[in-house]
């Protein structure tokens, strides 16, 4: 189903000139991006600078209003209509609310798009859940219910889910929102475990700092719909662009 | 300058002219979507065998919500319409009673009763899941995981409302006539017997009123769910854009049993006049 010459270390991402507007207000405003394979890059910025919806838009759920954005060379709109049995890598998202079904036990969640789309036998369908809840500590959790969950333990198997179908592409939005420190620097732990030992490319969004210096190979700071500063995790905290200056200013950082 | 032509261009004209015409094509474009929403789904039951577990989890939810109600209401409804018809005929002749109730039930009653209770326990349950499944970001990640949110979650509904309305059509006939009947049997102002009652039905009671009856409330199944999809799909806002989906599914629910109610008695009285046996 999927080539593993094609996605070795993830899947590249092109982010090109995109515009994105709702009721004649531009969220972005032509956003330029790379994103090599294997990064983990961490978009940082204000609530309400346009962060979600830049990474609603790379995985196809929504359209730019102009500009492009190519996963691996691939169009993203030529990706999404692909059957999934066509196509040559795989992305997930992890989405601030968590989004998992609430009708759903914890492992029909984690194994949903695996029984559906009939990827695998029933049997390894449930090593699969096992394998995946073991790598976010949430063994034993199978048969409970998502309202059963607490908060962090929601976002867990949330990643578990994104684990579940071996994504070479995770976007995480706002992992660690509504979190309190310590279950966010576990989520935190999650996502650099997951990129040592698996190798996707992970876009994480945030506005947490402590996070972003943890996890991020790359940061960009998306400003009023513009990145604005892009450079490696370490290099961001030093940054001397006066945008970022003011930023960490502001998060008291500096 | 520019500012005030991007203001003119942003703001909503005001006036009862504009308020009207928003709302026309409010009403358009929910009827676009229900319409588009209905092709989408019919086409999807062809994939039905794979989602039969869905489908049975839908119909034995609708049983278990509307079983205990639909019989109390049918049962009672049976029962009124005896006492009110027999106060009426009593100068006359109540041997009628039989074919009234039994004809009022499977032709009308029935149905749009029953269309009524589905449309308010399960349509409303259909429309606020789906609803909160769209602002809580579970459809968006049904879509990243390439799961298409109408087969899996419109057509299963569809095909279990569609089924199962007709079903509780019949078991509401049978429920209204039994209670006409329990009426006609313990009250002391009623001058006939249960077995004239049941003769007189038996009489004037068609086969096609039964499958009219059906025909309605498998046209009432298809337009609850599609409704209640429809409004749970373009849920926006929260809890309170959930309450107001809800609502509105309801509502439009019953204002389209009673159209497409209209629509088919003109249709069955041109094909089916009515004459007794």
């Amino acid at each position: 189903m999927k080539s593993a010459a094609n996605t070795r270390g993830g899947v590249s991402i092109e982010v090109r000139d995109v515009w994105k507007s709702y009721d004649g207000h531009a969220v972005l405003r032509g956003v330029r991006l790379d994103v090599a394979k294997g990064d983990t890059l961490v978009i940082i910025g204000g609530s309400g600078e346009g962060k979600s919806v830049l990474i609603r838009q790379i995985i196809g759920l929504e359209h730019p209003d102009r500009g492009e954005i190519r996963l691996n060379d691939l169009a993203v709109e030529e990706y999404r209509r692909l059957p999934i049995e066509e196509k040559p890598f795989r992305v997930s998202m992890v989405f601030q609310s968590s989004a998992l079904l609430n009708s759903l036990t914890v492992a029909e969640n984690v194994s949903l798009a695996l029984r559906e789309h009939r990827m695998a036998a029933r049997d390894e369908i449930r090593r699969t859940v096992r394998d995946c809840l073991a790598q976010v500590d949430l063994e034993g959790t199978e048969g409970k219910m998502p309202s059963e969950l607490s908060g962090g333990m929601r976002k867990r198997a949330a990643i578990a889910r994104a684990l579940a179908v071996d994504s070479d592409l995770i976007l995480y939005d706002e992992p660690t929102a509504e979190l309190d420190p310590l279950l966010t620097e576990e989520v935190g732990a999650l996502i650099r475990r997951i990129q040592e030992r698996r190798h996707p490319t992970q876009v994480v969004v945030t506005h947490n700092l402590p996070l972003a210096g943890e996890i991020a190979d790359h940061i960009a700071l998306l400003r009023r719909g513009e990145i604005v500063d892009y450079c490696t995790g370490r290099e961001f905290f030093h940054s001397q662009h006066p945008q970022t200056r003011e930023f960490l200013r502001a998060a008291r950082v500096v | 300058m520019a500012e005030a032509m991007e203001s003119a261009r942003t703001t909503p004209p005001r006036g009862a002219a504009a308020a009207v015409g928003r709302a026309a094509l409010d009403l358009l474009q929910i009827l676009g979507e229900c319409a588009r929403l209905f092709a989408a789904t019919v086409w999807h039951c062809r994939s039905a065998p794979r989602h039969l577990g869905k489908i049975l989890t839908q119909l034995t939810r609708i049983g278990t919500e509307t079983f205990a109600i639909a019989g109390l209401v049918s049962l009672f409804v049976g029962m009124v319409m005896v006492v009110q018809a027999a106060d009426q005929l009593a100068n006359y002749t109540q041997e009628v009673l039989g074919s009234l109730v039994g004809l009022a039930m499977t032709k009308e009653l029935g149905p749009v009763i029953m269309g009524f209770i589905v449309a308010g326990k399960s349509g409303s349950a259909i429309a606020a899941e789906i609803g909160s499944m769209k602002v809580n970001d579970e459809i968006a990640a049904l879509r990243t995981m390439d799961i298409e949110p109408i087969p899996f979650l419109a057509m299963p509904r569809f095909l279990a409302t569609t089924l199962a309305l007709p079903t509780l059509v019949l078991y509401s006939d049978v429920i209204g006539i039994a209670g006409g009947a329990l009426v006609v049997a313990f009250d002391p102002t009623i001058s006939i017997t249960v077995s004239q009652f049941l003769d007189n039905l038996r009489e004037w009671l068609n086969f096609t009123d039964i499958v009219v009856g059906l025909v309605k409330g498998l046209v009432f199944g298809m337009l609850v769910s599609i409704i209640a999809c429809a409004f749970g799909l373009r849920t926006t806002g929260g809890s309170e854009g959930v309450a107001r989906s809800t609502t509105s599914a309801v509502v439009w629910s019953f204002v389209s049993i009673i159209i497409a109610d209209f629509i088919i008695v003109r249709v069955a009285f041109l094909l089916f006049p009515a004459t007794p046996k």
